[in-house]
């Protein structure tokens, strides 16, 4: 963050950029025009410029790369940015090589223009004829320092300044000096404004001189100016000399010369130097193009980049929003309209992630409510169903699955035909929900009755019709309870009460009855006669006898209307029915046979009563049987499951007549019967002491090969533990 | 004694010839000191140095045409010390100035210390006589302390950066504008 803070701003960094190219460029393109302290800069500005452009060239090359990954990895934006890169190249690049191209043009014929055969001619003309001037005035002068030698020849050497400057009266502005050829000096008139040793001339001057010629020479001199060298050889009798005079050339024709020379040799430098000028402006001109072209594209780069930051921020958070990253918030850096736009879309992720939120707790709500509703359905005792208006079926719980023994919790959305196709049994009562619900649009309450898989069920319905905000029927809800023991309880308690009234309003009278007539027997027998006492002792026989009879019969049935008590003890189901089996022996005629699953848990009972329920079972089965017919009946305990607890139950089949249909529904009631013999409450007394029990006995619908009925009785030990410690 | 900065882009464009040009070393132009001593004369020390001067055919038809050149001698003297850089006692650096008079055709050399020029017939000439340095005093004798160990090198050259601008980015890449002598170095006897 920190380093973010000081990095300076890009605008204030472009125009120091800029600002130094156009300077150094500026400083390079003067220093071409004219030499002046500039000049010294220049291979320092070339330099600078260079490196600019090395450096200009590295940023332009990273950022090409950077946007061919970006592209090659399809980074959002990085299309919008080469495009746009693109084009400004292409606008910068084209109308720059168009002026590049036209002022390379015209700076070559602008500096072509500068020079001309007829300048060329008049310049070497200008120098011939100087040199001609200059040539006439040597020559002249040559001869005057000739005549001064031939003055000097044969003049002995003490004499030579005497005679010299006798001569030099006559060119007075001349340096004469005299030296010998071994350099010697002999002689030196007239002032030296430079030095005190005389200006001896060079080898090879004093090697022409050695051949015998004479030298005359024009030369500049140190301060201003131009003199004629003039240097002729001077015989002698006994050593030779030289003779050399220095003339100054008139000022005014030294002045004159010089310009002439100045000019000649500026313009011959500046033509030499026509083809460095020519490059060293293109090379400038070129470094100006280069580093303004490479300035612009790093400079576009750098604001598209800005300028597309926002476009590639937005893709990103429109990525993010499509994956679902609500919470994606975008940096508001400007206040145009991608600012803007920014915020807006900042203010729609928000509004979405509020929305989403919202949805959510409502959707968690709704689960919370579905979850809770679940739970009450599922806990109510009471079956609940409901359909949609097409009688679909829509919602269910556990305890309609129970009441209706079928899974119909699993056929959820099915119209009432495919509950009926799966579970053939719900045919009867589907059919009158159907019509109930057909019929009419207000609650209904009814009780159905229908043939379940154990045995007929009565329930209690009750519909509720669903209509939504608009008014609009949309279906149903059935909640239906099983009062098929709520009836027969009641039934029972009907019969308890019958019971005990008869057990207490004719059990009573019978004894007086049973003592007045033995009385009567006692008192009359012995004053009757014999026909008559024999009439009277059949008739109080009778009456005895039948009393008797009321009197177990009122017995049996006020045993089975009292209240029993039961010693409730684990009870090895195996071994009791073992063993009450054992008292039937074949002999008995009756084929008992047994099909005894191994392992069973014991059940909570009391014993005596439960074996009394298989002697009524078996007497019942034994008295319903045809005499003439071998009696057979199978007694068979198997292990079932429902609903997380274990039963036993014990099936036992005969081949007797059977129950007759219309008495199925009602078999274990008091006094319903088809046989012969018995008191009628074998069954009714059986299923009072299984229920006692917990149990539960039903008439066993699938057998048709006589009478069958299914006990069950809840297992007490877990099962595991059961199995386990026999196995132990 | 570190190279002035002004010598860096002089440096910088002497790789770039040397880069651009492989065959240098085979050409028959460049400056070379035969040799070089330094001797006591009287009070001072001077330099004595024979030094073969070649140009190229690019400088003598610049100088023919009017481009004054300067060549520059560079003298250095150094005392040796066991446990530290030696000691530059000396660090001359002359320049001569060698231009075309057309008008009296005759080449004149200027050496910018003193102001009296030399005014030579022809360029042949005007080489030999700058190629025998003579006497040219350098320091005083004194600086020098006996017992010492001291060493010298000598350098001459052609100085680019006096060229005229627009001959200088040509020359910066043109080998035959480098001619610069090897390093000549030699130990000064006691």
């Amino acid at each position: 963050m920190a380093s973010r803070r000081l990095k300076p701003p890009l605008g204030l960094t472009i125009l120091v950029l800029f600002v130094a190219i156009v300077g150094s460029l500026h400083l390079m393109s003067s220093a071409t025009q004219d030499s002046s302290q500039l000049g010294k800069m220049y291979s320092w500005l070339l330099l600078i410029n260079s490196l600019g452009s090395v450096l200009l060239l590295g940023l332009v090359v990273a950022n090409v790369y950077s946007l061919l990954r970006q592209l090659k990895k399809k980074v959002a934006g990085s299309r919008l940015t080469a495009r746009m890169v693109f084009l400004f190249i292409l606008l910068t690049l084209a109308p720059a090589s168009i002026v590049f191209y036209y002022s390379m043009q015209f700076l070559q014929r602008s500096i072509d223009s500068w020079f001309d055969v007829r300048i060329d001619r008049a310049m070497e003309d200008a120098l011939e004829l100087g040199r001609a001037a200059l040539d006439e005035r040597m020559r002249g002068l040559l001869k005057q320092t000739e005549q001064t030698a031939e003055q000097l020849e044969n003049v002995p050497e003490s004499m030579i300044a005497i005679t010299l400057s006798e001569v030099s009266d006559t060119s007075d502005e001349a340096e004469l000096t005299v030296f010998s050829k071994k350099g010697r000096i002999v002689l030196s008139s007239g002032s030296h404004p430079d030095s005190i040793v005389p200006d001896i001339p060079s080898e090879g001057i004093l090697l022409q001189l050695k051949q015998g010629k004479s030298y005359v020479g024009l030369e500049p001199v140190a301060s201003e100016g131009m003199r004629v060298r003039a240097v002729v050889s001077v015989a002698a009798r006994d050593e030779n000399y030289y003779l050399q005079a220095l003339y100054p050339v008139p000022l005014r024709l030294a002045d004159l010369a010089e310009t002439v020379e100045s000019a000649y040799v500026h313009y011959k430098e500046l033509n030499y130097l026509r083809s460095s000028l020519k490059s060293s402006f293109a090379l400038t001109l070129s470094l100006v193009l280069l580093l303004s072209l490479l300035a612009a594209i790093w400079a576009a780069f750098v604001s598209i980049r800005r300028i597309v930051a926002p476009v590639r921020r937005l893709a990103q958070g429109t990525r993010a929003v499509a994956d679902g990253q609500y919470e994606k918030r975008l940096p508001v850096k400007s206040r145009d309209e991608l600012g803007a736009l920014a915020e807006s879309f900042n203010a729609m992720t928000m509004n979405i992630a509020k929305a989403r939120d919202e949805a959510h707790r409502s959707r968690v709500e709704v689960e919370r409510q579905r979850a809770y509703l679940e739970t009450v359905l599922a806990n109510l005792s009471s079956g609940v169903m409901s359909f949609d208006a097409a009688l679909c079926l829509q919602t269910t719980n556990h305890a309609a699955d129970t009441i209706l023994h079928a899974e119909i919790s699993k056929l959820l959305n099915t119209p009432l035909a495919a509950l009926v196709a799966a579970y053939p049994h719900l045919a009867e009562l589907m059919e009158a929900v159907a019509q109930r619900l057909a019929q009419g649009k207000t609650a209904w309450r009814e009780e159905i009755s229908f043939m379940g898989p154990h045995g007929r069920q009565e329930l209690l319905c009750r519909g509720t019709p669903l209509f939504s905000e608009e008014g609009e029927w949309q279906g149903a809800v059935v909640v239906f309870d099983d009062v098929t023991a709520l009836i027969q309880a009641q039934r029972n308690a009907a019969w308890g009460e019958v019971a005990q009234r008869l057990a207490h309003e004719i059990k009573n009278p019978l004894t007086p009855i049973q003592l007045s007539a033995e009385r009567l027997k006692h008192k009359l027998s012995k004053d009757l006669g014999k026909s008559e006492a024999e009439v009277l002792d059949r008739s109080t026989r009778t009456i005895v006898q039948q009393v008797e009879a009321m009197k177990s019969m009122v017995n049996a049935f006020a045993e089975y209307a009292k209240p029993s008590i039961i010693q409730l003890q684990l009870v090895d189901l195996t071994a009791l029915i073992e063993e009450v089996a054992a008292l039937y022996p074949p002999q008995s005629g009756l084929d008992l046979e047994l099909s005894l699953e191994k392992n069973l848990p014991g059940v909570s009972g009391d014993p005596v009563r439960l074996r009394q329920v298989l002697h009524n079972m078996i007497k019942n089965a034994v008295e319903a049987m045809d005499p003439n017919k071998p009696g057979k009946m199978s007694m068979q305990t198997r292990l079932v499951q429902e609903s997380n607890q274990h039963y036993v139950e014990i099936l036992l089949r005969d081949n007797g007549p059977g129950i007759l249909p219309e008495q199925v529904d009602r078999v274990f009631e008091p006094y319903v019967t088809s046989k012969t013999k018995g008191t009628g409450l074998g069954l009714a007394i059986v299923k009072k002491i299984i229920e006692e029990h917990g149990g539960a006995i039903r008439h066993d619908g699938s057998y048709h090969e006589g009478a069958g009925f299914v006990i069950r009785l809840p297992a007490m030990e877990p099962v595991e533990q059961a199995w386990g410690s026999r196995h132990g | 004694m570190t190279p002035s900065l002004s010598c860096i882009p002089r440096y910088f464009g002497c790789l770039l010839g040397l880069l651009l040009a492989a065959d240098i070393v085979a050409a028959d132009f460049g400056f070379r000191i035969v040799h070089a001593e330094l001797a006591l004369e009287r009070s001072d020390i001077v330099l004595n140095a024979d030094i073969d001067y070649r140009f190229s055919e690019p400088a003598i038809d610049a100088l023919r045409n009017g481009v004054p050149l300067t060549l520059f001698l560079r003298l250095r003297l150094k005392r040796e010390r066991a446990y530290w850089w030696d000691e530059t006692v000396l660090n001359e650096r002359r320049k001569f100035l060698i231009r075309y008079h057309p008008l009296a055709k005759l080449f004149q050399l200027r050496d910018e210390s003193s102001n009296a020029p030399q005014n030579f017939a022809s360029l042949n000439a005007l080489l030999d006589a700058m190629g025998a340095v003579r006497r040219l005093p350098v320091l005083p004798a004194d600086r020098l302390n006996k017992g010492e160990h001291y060493w010298a090198t000598l350098l001459v050259g052609l100085d680019i950066e006096s060229l005229p601008l627009p001959l200088r980015p040509v020359a910066y890449v043109t080998p035959a504008w480098y001619l610069d002598s090897p390093t000549f170095q030699w130990h000064l006897a006691d």
